[in-house]
């Protein structure tokens, strides 16, 4: 082994990948160029490196990712389910409010909808005839001979 | 000591008994016996106006003398009116209606009311129909000219009255034609004929009785819900109340006077029928609520219906107190929504309460 290869042996990648510095690729290059057993490494990690940037690119197929956020959601419920027993039972009793309310309402809107119906106005009541011109003719009678006596009319067109 | 008592009675007494009446008092005294006393007959001309608009007719008066007096449209209408009673006959549709006795003795009852409101006074002379006439006018105390007046020197009879509201020309009656000798004109003769004997064999005689019903009566009537105002607006007093036994109905009549003009309000127990309604009947627009007039007639009327109770006030009253009247009267609510709820609530209550 020529002298300084245990100092440039980790920096392989670095100089396959181009990583290197000015002043550390220039120091390196020199060390290559009188050690065989280096440039034997470098090249293998060449290979190596071209061919992991020849692999073609492979993206999440979406099922995997829904299948991902439904065991989240999932997961989330399950942690939800999980929760003391005290807390549970206050949603149950929330409920059980809800419903008595949501169930009154609907009594009351059974109640106004029957109230409405049975309140509508009364046309049960009789109509009578209006004898108009026999009225005039009572009125005329209790009327006339007053303070100041005018013969009335009866025509009701003039 | 009967001279003391005498001075004094002189003194005291007399004065005030003996005061003359004023001279207007002794001449509407005058016509109105005069209208039942003396035979004439004439034709008078009414105009009335209504939204400036003149409503002109004219028709047959008739005084026997004794007590008869009959009216008589040349068309269709005839009323014959007496101390024992009289009647009502339509000759187009072919029906008579009894009437009640006339009550021509209250002439003199209404004219102390009439200072309470009005303002009488004897203003002049004028000729009418060639005849000689004292003119009168009277004013309201709160208000303007209301009545002016002509009276036949002669006969004592009103021949020309005009009726004024807010200084504007509301109708007049005046006679075209007068005479104190019905012998002497066929066209009264004939009248007389139609009005007093005016059931033709085909007319249809129309049943109605009429009772008074006194002030106990009424306390019943108002007990049992029927409304009997002792006043109305523009201090119109009740006078009198008659329950009219007709066809289908009893409907109550109440009489309110102010001391010049009468106003009468019918009540029937239910809903109008609209149909029918004698022909001229208009939908009055500015009342808030359905109801029916007659527009230029005489006296006025008005037909509307609230809570199941038919209403129908005939008078003749200036029209602004006749329109205060009718707002003082029941007339119909809006029915809105709780109103209805209300009513409904109390309906299913009453068929499901037991003690309903």
């Amino acid at each position: 082994m020529a002298d300084g290869c245990d100092v440039f042996e980790p920096l392989g990648s670095a100089w396959v990948d181009g990583e290197l510095g000015h002043d550390e690729r220039a120091t390196m290059a020199a060390h290559l160029q009188g050690c065989p057993r280096c440039r034997s490494r470098i090249n293998g990690l060449r290979v190596t490196s071209t061919m992991l940037h020849s692999l073609p690119q492979r993206r999440v197929p979406t099922e995997v990712g829904a299948a991902h956020s439904g065991t989240t959601r999932s997961s989330r419920r399950q942690s939800s389910q999980d929760r003391p027993l005290v807390t549970a039972g206050a949603s149950g009793v929330g409920r059980a409010v809800t419903r008595s309310l949501a169930g009154m309402a609907a009594a009351f809107a059974l109640l106004g909808v029957a109230a409405f119906a049975a309140g509508a106005p009364d046309t049960e009541t009789r109509t009578v005839a209006v004898p108009v011109d026999v009225y005039v003719a009572d009125h005329i009678v209790h009327s006339i001979g007053g303070p100041v006596s005018t013969p009335a009319l009866l025509t009701t067109q003039p | 000591m009967l001279l003391i008592v005498a001075l004094v009675v002189a003194v005291v007494g007399f004065p005030a008994s003996a005061e003359p009446a004023p001279k207007w008092r002794y001449l509407l005294d005058r016509a109105a016996q005069a209208a039942e006393e003396r035979a004439y007959v004439g034709e008078a001309l009414w105009v009335t106006y209504d939204a400036g608009q003149p409503h002109v007719a004219t028709f047959q008066v008739q005084s026997s003398g004794d007590g008869d007096i009959s009216l008589a449209d040349s068309d269709s209408y005839a009323i014959r009116l007496a101390d024992d009673g009289g009647g009502l006959a339509e000759y187009e549709r072919g029906w008579f209606v009894p009437l009640p006795a006339a009550d021509l003795a209250k002439a003199h009852k209404g004219l102390s009311r009439l200072e309470e409101k009005y303002q009488v006074a004897v203003t002049g002379s004028q000729q009418l129909l060639d005849r000689d006439c004292t003119t009168m006018e009277i004013t309201a105390r709160d208000g303007g000219l209301v009545e002016r007046l002509w009276i036949d020197d002669a006969s004592g009879l009103l021949l020309r009255r005009e009726t004024y509201a807010a200084g504007e020309l509301l109708r007049m009656v005046s006679y075209l034609a007068f005479d104190l000798d019905p012998s002497r004109s066929p066209g009264g003769a004939a009248t007389a004929q139609r009005a007093t004997r005016g059931q033709r064999p085909s007319m249809v005689r129309r049943p109605q009785e009429v009772a008074e019903v006194d002030s106990g009566d009424l306390d019943v009537l108002r007990d049992a819900g029927w409304t009997v105002p002792t006043a109305l607006p523009g201090n119109y007093r009740a006078e009198s109340s008659f329950a009219v036994s007709a066809e289908d109905s009893q409907p109550l009549q109440v009489v309110y006077s102010d001391g010049l003009y009468t106003m009468s309000l019918f009540e029937q127990s239910g809903r109008p029928d609209w149909d029918t309604l004698p022909p001229g009947a208009q939908e009055a627009t500015d009342l808030g609520f359905k109801a029916y007039t007659w527009p230029g007639a005489v006296p006025q009327r008005m037909v509307w219906e609230a809570s199941g109770v038919t209403y129908s006030l005939v008078g003749d009253a200036p029209p602004d107190e006749f329109r205060a009247i009718v707002a003082a009267l029941p007339h119909p609510v809006s029915d809105g929504l709780m109103d209805r709820l209300q009513r409904g609530l109390g309906r299913l209550w009453s068929w499901v309460s037991p003690w309903s």
